[in-house]
């Protein structure tokens, strides 16, 4: 057993027993794990109130690769996000966030790019002015990238020529294709030029400056419909995610 | 491993669903109650039907209760004018434990929960809008302190606060007896943000 040090994101928390949770933590160092923290809802518990979902810490725990949930030793609070947790629907989208991820077989391996974007992300919703969805959006957006299934919204995928009009976006090939190169059993979804730019920009701007970007609800809707299909083409065992269907019945 | 009493093993099996009570515990139960005396087991069997049979939750409060309404609502002693929002009847019985609080209650039957896709029309949310009236001077909101706690307590305070009315939330900080040198940050910082003139 050894004791491992390193930063972690909570993404879900589930009470055990009398007075103990079990946490899904998504870690800078050893990727999604499973930690028990023994006595943390114990009013003199020493966690306090840091091991609420969303919360940055640092966390201490001991390791034992032959079981499945790890035991929590220490756990200091870095960032709480409290704009976040002062509005609902702000918590709702960066649950949203943490739901995805934990959906997601990233497993034990370490990805760093994932974790920065994960806290970026929630950083970006904690100071956005308005529910922070945008900040979702490209969140989802980026994590392809990392993931290894970018897409691509510059030209024909087959011909690299542009496409006008109405588009055939190729869910599996991962790009636009023109009347030329579409190919018969393509799973595909039309996107008009307004939500292929938007996704564009969504791609190129960095998480922490999306401001006002993306107004309409018609292109928040598309985008989000392309988003949606886009993941379920290429994860297996993608749900409907709880806090988004939680955020429309507010 | 099978007991030669199917009676033993169905005893053990039921026993062992029963919250934090495993395999081991229920047979020690079981091994209890068979050392018991039949009117005590008797007893017990009652009083766990009892149970099922006559307590339903109070159609005002949603507390659970014998009688509807329960004794709190129906009670002339109570402060009128003050009604405090709990998640579940055990956070009830914690505050009327204090003594302290005089007023009424109403039981929501849980929390917002994002994750768990828990929202607004499955709590005793529309229930405790209908019987906030122009005699309700405050309502406390006593949900529990954490993630779906705050998420329930903002979004009753965006309901209430057009309602006229004051409202109120518990405070969150140290616990009593504890040393501040221990506590963690997050929990200071409620606990400064909290803070009272004295």
């Amino acid at each position: 057993m050894s004791l491992q040090k390193t930063d972690a994101v909570i993404l879900r928390s589930i009470n055990h027993g009398e007075t103990s949770k079990i946490l899904t933590a998504y870690t800078r160092a050893h990727g999604k794990i499973a930690i028990m923290a023994k006595g943390s809802r114990a009013l003199k518990s020493r966690f306090g109130g840091a091991l609420e979902p969303l919360n940055h810490l640092s966390i201490l725990y001991y390791e034992k690769k032959s079981r499945e949930i790890q035991l929590l030793s220490q756990a200091d609070l870095i960032e709480s996000f409290p704009k976040i947790h002062a509005e609902l629907e702000k918590t709702a989208v960066a649950l949203a966030v943490c739901e995805l991820l934990n959906q997601l077989e990233v497993g034990q391996e370490p990805n760093p790019l994932l974790f920065r974007l994960l806290l970026s992300t929630l950083t970006s919703i904690d100071a956005a002015a308005n529910n922070g969805m945008n900040s979702f959006r490209a969140f989802q957006i980026h994590m392809f990238d990392i993931m290894g299934f970018r897409p691509h919204f510059h030209g024909c995928i087959g011909c690299q020529r542009p496409v006008a009009g109405a588009i055939a976006f190729d869910l599996m090939e991962g790009g636009p294709s023109c009347q030329d190169c579409r190919r018969a059993t393509a799973s595909t979804i039309v996107l008009t030029q307004e939500t292929l730019q938007a996704l564009q920009g969504l791609q190129k701007i960095h998480i922490s400056r999306l401001g006002d970007f993306l107004q309409s609800t018609t292109s928040q809707n598309q985008v989000d419909n392309f988003l949606r299909a886009y993941l379920q083409n290429h994860v297996d065992d993608v749900r409907e995610l709880k806090s988004l269907q939680f955020l429309k019945r507010l | 491993m099978q007991y030669a009493s199917v009676s033993m093993e169905k005893a053990i099996s039921e026993l062992s669903r029963l919250p934090g009570i495993g395999r081991k515990s229920a047979q020690r139960l079981v091994f209890h109650l068979l050392k018991t005396s039949k009117p005590e087991v008797q007893s017990l069997a009652e009083a766990l039907i009892a149970i099922k049979e006559k307590i339903r939750s109070c159609s005002v409060c949603f507390n659970i209760t014998e009688a509807d309404p329960c004794p709190i609502c129906k009670s002339e002693k109570r402060d009128r004018s003050i009604v405090c929002v709990v998640e579940e009847a055990n956070d009830l019985l914690a505050i009327e434990k204090t003594g302290e609080y005089r007023g009424l209650y109403h039981v929501l039957g849980g929390a917002l929960s994002p994750l768990e896709g828990i929202g607004p029309d499955d709590l005793h949310i529309r229930e405790l809008l209908t019987r906030l009236n122009g005699s309700t001077d405050e309502v406390i909101l006593a949900t529990n302190p954490n993630t779906e706690g705050e998420a329930t307590a903002l979004y009753l305070e965006r309901l209430i606060k057009p309602l006229a009315m004051r409202v109120t939330r518990i405070a969150r900080g140290l616990p009593v007896g504890s040393d501040l040198e221990y506590a963690d940050a997050m929990t200071l910082t409620r606990a400064l943000e909290g803070r009272v003139t004295i």
